[in-house]
């Protein structure tokens, strides 16, 4: 078990961990590498149908790009959009020399095969390592890209652990680590950055909650990471004592009067009272997670001018020295 | 709180206590099936698959894993050719080799023999294979399509693991599955299969802290690495499905690491080495193959 300090007091309630500081920290990064790049960076998104989430996420990402001072270009194509144009638009974007980096926004219409767009996708330029050769890269242990949410995540999680003054690098060694959900673009690279810190790591998920035997993993958890898509799954007396507990999840509930909130898979009011700290909803991973694909295309633009050609780093230590003052 | 304190007995499983889970008796089966599948495509007028391996070097040990792989193609009518390189083919010859099979359309799956001699990157090399030639399921882009569930040839390690434990009747979803292990040959591929079929995945190591505990946990518990100290009784509860292959991946016989003959009156079923899970990789080779004319001829087909 993690030993930070006043863990000892029975009755203390955890840190909230604030997202949006660490994002501020990181876009101050982002925006001074990217100011760097002699012939800039860029990033272009494409949205294919009318998906409302999708959309906005694609607003967000232009206006962080702006504040960043990294180009953008917004494309949008209709929801009956054949393979063809999709892969068309692509080929497109790729020759574009403002764009070092491309996004295509998810959820695609049903009637377009996600595996063939994915895969239309340049590898140098796939900043969320859709493509199954990024994916295969992260799963091997070197990656080109870390896809933003379980980046997010960690950065949270390494930083935290700076801020407690022990080395992420090390910190990790041994610890229980539980993943609630196994998506593509969190779960499953969130186990690989895990495995990669020497954490044991426990992916568990519907099923598991289908045999009844999700709270027996998640009151082990030294660090527990839930990307489950149910809002408020975790309450507090499944936590362990003293642990860390990120909150990936991002659900639109009405309350009896009629109005709408966004909350967490983490009840948080119950949580913060066992964990020793945990990222709230909203103002947790969702800010810095934006700042990381802007900070992918940073780093796909400084690849391509020869910068560096190393991996993405699987710990954020140096990435995070890159901006502590 | 210790691990012990949520212990809960898992329940039993398909097979029966203290039963082998029998990779000879399973591999013969798809060993047979692999064999039918080539008289139907006989039938339907398509040619026999064909595999071709490349193995650099003498080590007589890798060479007669090579034969073995040969033989069983032999049994069930693959045609195979073998490609055996001097020790020291430099890199770029051997990616020669690899660039003129890859563009042989007579040639449905590539099997590059690891380990290479040193000064060759197995990796690099391994990657220069098509993806959809890659039998062993080795490439960067199959190991992507694996953990994104895309269709791919996967390995036949872990894909030999999964067919033993679905053949054998042991139920996969929600069930807790421990892998002592962490290697992208055997231990990571296969909780990315595991997953995918509804398991709950727990990778252990040997910095695991409670690693007794996390072990008794378990409903399957998985061997795919060497420990400190030898998994015993004191890491199996009853009823707990037991795979060791640590034995494989050496090729230095049973390993040490699993005191079987303590584990196996606790176990529900278990792999016994030889026995286990070792002739099933051969097999599982046997079914990428097959796979891999199916996917050439689709992509033919499709123009």
């Amino acid at each position: 078990m993690l030993s930070f300090p006043a863990g000892d007091e029975a009755v203390s309630a955890g840190v909230t961990l604030d997202g949006r500081a660490y994002a501020r920290e990181l876009m101050g990064a982002v925006t001074a590498r990217a100011g760097a790049v002699e012939h800039g960076a860029g990033i272009a998104t494409l949205l294919v149908g009318d998906d409302v989430t999708a959309s906005i996420y694609q607003r967000r990402i232009d206006r962080g790009a702006r504040e960043a001072g990294v180009a953008s270009r917004v494309e949008h194509l209709p929801a009956d959009a054949s393979l063809g144009q999709v892969v068309g638009k692509i080929a497109e974007l790729d020759v574009d020399p403002e764009i070092s980096g491309m996004l295509v926004l998810r959820p695609l219409p049903a009637s377009l095969p996600e595996t063939r767009v994915l895969r239309a996708i340049p590898p140098e330029k796939d900043v969320e390592a859709q493509h199954p050769e990024n994916a295969g890269l992260l799963a091997l242990g070197t990656p080109r890209f870390l896809p933003s949410t379980p980046a997010a995540a960690f950065l949270m999680l390494d930083r935290y652990m700076l801020d407690q003054g022990m080395n992420p690098a090390l910190a990790y060694d041994g610890l229980d680590l539980v993943i609630v959900g196994r998506s593509n673009n969190v779960g499953k690279p969130a186990a690989i950055l895990g495995l990669a810190r020497n954490a044991t790591v426990i992916s568990a998920h519907k099923h598991t909650a289908d045999a009844d035997r999700l709270d027996e993993h998640t009151r082990l958890a030294d660090i527990l990471i839930v990307a489950a898509g149910v809002p408020r799954l975790i309450t507090g007396e499944m936590l362990r004592p003293g642990s860390i507990v990120i909150d990936i999840g991002i659900n639109a509930i009405s309350d009896a009067r009629g109005s709408t909130r966004l909350v967490g898979d983490v009840d948080f009011d119950s949580a913060i009272e066992v964990a020793g700290a945990v990222s709230p909803v909203p103002g947790g991973v969702g800010p810095i997670t934006d700042a990381w694909v802007l900070h992918n295309a940073v780093l796909a633009a400084e690849r391509r001018e020869g910068r560096h050609d190393r991996p993405d780093t699987l710990h954020l230590v140096d990435e995070l020295r890159s901006f502590a003052r | 709180m210790g691990l012990a304190d949520v212990h809960r007995v898992p329940g039993r499983v398909g097979a029966q206590r203290g039963a082998p889970l029998d990779g000879i008796t399973i591999s013969a089966q798809l060993r047979a099936l692999a064999a039918t599948r080539v008289r139907e495509r006989a039938l339907a007028g398509r040619r026999a698959p064909v595999l071709a391996t490349v193995l650099v070097g003498q080590d007589p040990s890798i060479q007669a894993y090579v034969d073995a792989k040969h033989h069983a193609c032999t049994e069930v009518g693959i045609l195979s050719f073998d490609h055996r390189l001097a020790a020291d083919t430099s890199a770029a010859e051997l990616e020669q080799v690899i660039r003129s099979l890859n563009g042989n359309t007579t040639v449905d799956g590539i099997l590059l023999q690891l380990p290479l001699p040193t000064g060759l990157d197995p990796l690099a090399l391994t990657n220069l294979i098509a993806p959809e030639k890659d039998v062993d399921g080795l490439t960067t882009t199959n190991t992507g399509a694996l953990w994104r569930g895309d269709d791919g040839l996967p390995p036949c390690t872990p894909l030999g693991v999964i067919e033993l434990l679905e053949r054998s009747r042991v139920p996969l979803a929600s069930r807790h599955v421990v892998i002592i292990g962490r290697s992208n040959l055997i231990a990571k591929p296969l909780a990315a299969m595991l997953l995918a079929r509804e398991a709950t995945v727990t990778i252990c190591d040997a910095k695991t802290r409670f690693l007794k505990e996390i072990c008794r946990h378990a409903q399957i518990l998985v061997i795919a690495a060497g420990t400190p100290s030898a998994i015993g009784a004191a890491h199996v509860s009853p009823g707990t499905v037991v795979i060791d292959i640590g034995a494989v991946r050496t090729h230095e016989g049973p390993n040490e690491a699993l005191d079987f003959a303590a584990v196996r009156p606790l176990a529900s079923a278990s792999t016994p080495v030889p026995g286990g899970v070792g002739p099933m990789t051969i097999a599982c080779l046997l079914l990428n193959t097959l796979k891999a004319a199916e996917i050439s001829e689709r992509k033919r087909e499709r123009g």
